[in-house]
C-alpha cells in the first residue's frame, strides 16, 4: 500500500495517502488531524508533532539528529520509537509506515 | 583581518532599506555599521548565532549602554535579568523558564488562548471599524499573562501599560522616555513582590507558583523568583504583540497572502513562519566575538559585536526563492529571530501559539477582514513595530 497508517491518541487509525516530498507532519495535518500542534510549521523549533514510529521502520528512517532530539528530551513521554513528524519526509520507502500519535505531555 | 577585507565589504545604516540590504548581499554576506558587524545571509546569521565560538558580551547591557542607562539603581536592576547575563549564571537562569515554556508545556496552554481569543473578538463592537492593536494585539498576551501568574483578568490593561513602558523605550533606543521605563519597572517591581509574597502563603498551579517549587528544588535562589518573575512581566508581551500586529500587517497588506492562509488554514503555522521572515519583530539578533573567529572565509576581529540581520537574512535570494514574495509551502526554515541553542528565545513556542491560534480563529470567523486604510510599521535598529493597523473584520 502507499500512504501511512496513523493512530491518534484515542485509538482510532487513519489511512492517509502520501505524496513525495511531504514530511509526516504535513500528511497528517492536511488530513484534518489536529492533535498534532506542529506550532512552528515543521522546522523543527517547537516539538509539538511528536509521534512513535512503528519497531519495523525505526531503523528505515532517515538517523535522528541533534536538535530533534534535544526537542524530544522535553518530553515525558519519549522512547526509543519517538520523532518529530516534521523530520521525516515521505517517500515510496515508507509507504505502509505505522505511526501514532505521541501521548500529551 | 586585513585593513584590505575591512574596506571591500559595505557600510550599512542601522535602518537600511531593504534595496539597500539587497545591494549589499550582491558584494558580500557581511556588512559594516556604526556598532559592529551586520550579517546579512541567512545560512552564515544561522551558523553565527548556532556557533559556541560566539557569546554575547553581557547581551542587553549594550541596548542599555547605547540609550544612555549605564549605573544607578535601575541598571543594577537590569544586570541581575537572564538577558544581561552569560555562561553558567544564564545556563541555571534559564532552568525555571524552560520547565515552564517548554513546548510541551505550552501546547496544553491551547484551549485556554483560544477561549480567550474568542472572547476578545466577541467584546468587538463595531466590526467595520476596528483598532487592531488596541482592540486585539495588545489584550490578548496581557490577558494571558494574567492566567499564567494567577492574577485577576481587570488586571491586564494595567499590565499593558508597565509592559508598554518598561521594555519598548529601551529596544527602540528612546533616550527621552528613559524615565517613564524606570518609573513603570519599580511599579511592575512592586506588583510582582506583593504577587510572590501571596502565593507563597498558597502554592498554586500557576507560573509564579512553579517559580516558588523551582526555589524550593535549590534550583534558583530567593531573590531569582522575583528576578525571573519580573523578566516574565517585561519580556512575555511587547514582542508578542507588535508581532501579532506585524503578521497581519503583512498578511492583509497583499490580499493574495490572506487568500494562501483561508484556502490552506490548517497551515496557518507555516504562513505565520512566512510572516517572520519578511516582518520580523527583531530586526537583529547580536553576538559577540571574545577572540579572532573565522566564519566562511572571513575572520571577525576579537571584541566586536556581529548583528545579524533578519531583516536581510530573511530575503536572501540565495537561500529563499522569489525572496520577497510570500509563499506557504517553502521547504520549512527556521525563522532567525527567535535564535538558536542557548541564547534561543525561550518564549518562541507561546509567541508561535498566540499568533498562529489568532491566525485560525480569525481565518474562520471573519475571512473577509481587511485593511481600512494603509497600515504603518516602524523600523529601529533593533526592532519593528506595528504602530498603526486599522481593519474591518467583516
Amino acid at each position: 500500500m502507499s500512504g501511512i497508517i496513523v493512530t491518534t491518541r484515542e485509538g482510532v487509525e487513519h489511512r492517509l495517502d502520501g505524496q513525495a516530498g511531504m514530511s509526516v507532519m504535513e500528511i497528517i495535518r492536511d488530513a484534518g488531524l489536529d492533535e498534532l500542534l506542529a506550532l512552528c510549521g515543521g522546522c523543527c523549533s517547537c516539538a509539538t508533532c511528536h509521534v512513535y514510529v512503528d519497531d519495523e521502520a525505526v531503523d528505515a528512517l532517515p538517523e535522528i539528529m541533534g536538535d530533534e532530539s534535544d526537542l524530544l528530551d522535553g518530553s515525558d513521554h519519549r522512547n526509543d520509537r519517538s520523532r518529530l513528524s516534521c523530520q521525516l519526509i515521505y517517500s515510496d520507502a515508507l509507504a505502509g509506515l505505522r505511526i501514532r500519535i505521541a501521548p500529551e505531555d | 583581518m586585513s585593513a584590505a577585507q575591512l574596506m571591500d565589504i559595505p557600510e550599512l545604516s542601522l535602518t537600511a532599506s531593504q534595496d539597500e540590504y539587497a545591494a549589499a548581499r550582491q558584494k558580500s554576506w557581511v556588512g559594516k555599521s556604526v556598532r559592529g558587524f551586520e550579517v546579512l545571509t541567512f545560512d552564515q546569521g544561522w551558523e553565527i548565532m548556532s556557533s559556541k565560538e560566539f557569546d554575547i558580551g553581557g547581551g542587553f547591557g549594550v541596548v542599555l549602554d547605547a540609550v544612555g542607562l549605564t549605573s544607578g539603581p535601575y541598571r543594577e536592576e537590569w544586570d541581575k535579568q537572564i538577558v544581561c547575563t552569560e555562561g553558567e549564571l544564564r545556563t541555571k537562569m534559564r532552568q525555571p523558564y524552560q520547565r515552564l515554556l517548554k513546548p510541551q508545556q505550552v501546547a496544553k496552554l491551547q484551549g485556554d488562548v483560544r477561549a480567550m481569543i474568542h472572547g476578545i473578538l466577541d467584546d468587538i463592537e463595531d466590526p467595520t471599524d476596528v483598532d487592531f492593536m488596541a482592540q486585539i494585539a495588545w489584550r490578548l498576551p496581557t490577558q494571558l499573562y494574567c492566567e499564567l501568574i494567577s492574577a485577576p483578568r481587570e488586571m491586564a490593561p494595567w499590565i499593558g501599560r508597565v509592559t508598554e513602558s518598561i521594555n519598548p523605550p529601551l529596544l527602540m533606543l528612546d533616550k527621552q522616555r528613559l524615565p517613564e521605563s524606570e518609573a513603570a519597572y519599580w511599579e511592575g517591581l512592586e506588583f510582582i513582590e506583593k504577587h510572590i509574597d501571596e502565593k507563597r502563603k498558597n502554592l498554586g498551579d500557576d507560573f509564579t507558583s512553579e517559580l516558588i517549587r523551582c526555589e524550593l528544588e535549590g534550583l534558583i535562589s530567593h531573590d531569582e523568583v522575583k528576578t525571573v518573575a519580573m523578566s516574565l512581566l517585561i519580556a512575555s508581551m511587547d514582542n508578542t504583540l507588535h508581532q501579532i500586529g506585524l503578521t497581519f500587517g503583512t498578511l492583509l497588506e497583499d490580499r493574495s497572502r490572506w487568500e494562501q492562509v483561508l484556502a490552506k488554514p490548517t497551515a496557518a503555522p507555516q504562513a505565520a513562519e512566512e510572516t517572520y521572515r519578511l516582518c520580523p519583530r527583531f530586526g537583529v539578533i547580536a553576538r559577540h566575538a571574545s577572540k579572532d573567529i573565522e566564519v566562511n572565509g572571513f575572520t571577525f576581529p576579537a571584541n566586536n559585536w556581529i548583528w545579524i540581520s533578519t531583516r536581510s537574512g530573511g530575503r536572501d535570494e540565495s537561500k529563499f526563492e522569489d525572496a520577497n514574495s510570500f509563499k506557504m509551502g517553502r521547504p520549512a526554515s527556521r525563522a532567525l529571530m527567535f535564535g538558536s541553542n542557548h541564547y534561543s528565545c525561550l518564549g518562541a513556542t507561546l509567541a508561535r501559539l498566540e499568533i498562529t491560534e489568532t491566525m485560525k480563529i480569525i481565518a474562520e470567523r471573519f475571512p473577509n477582514i481587511h485593511l481600512k486604510e494603509d497600515w504603518r510599521k516602524v523600523e529601529g535598529p533593533m526592532v519593528s513595530e506595528c504602530e498603526h493597523l486599522r481593519v474591518s473584520l467583516v
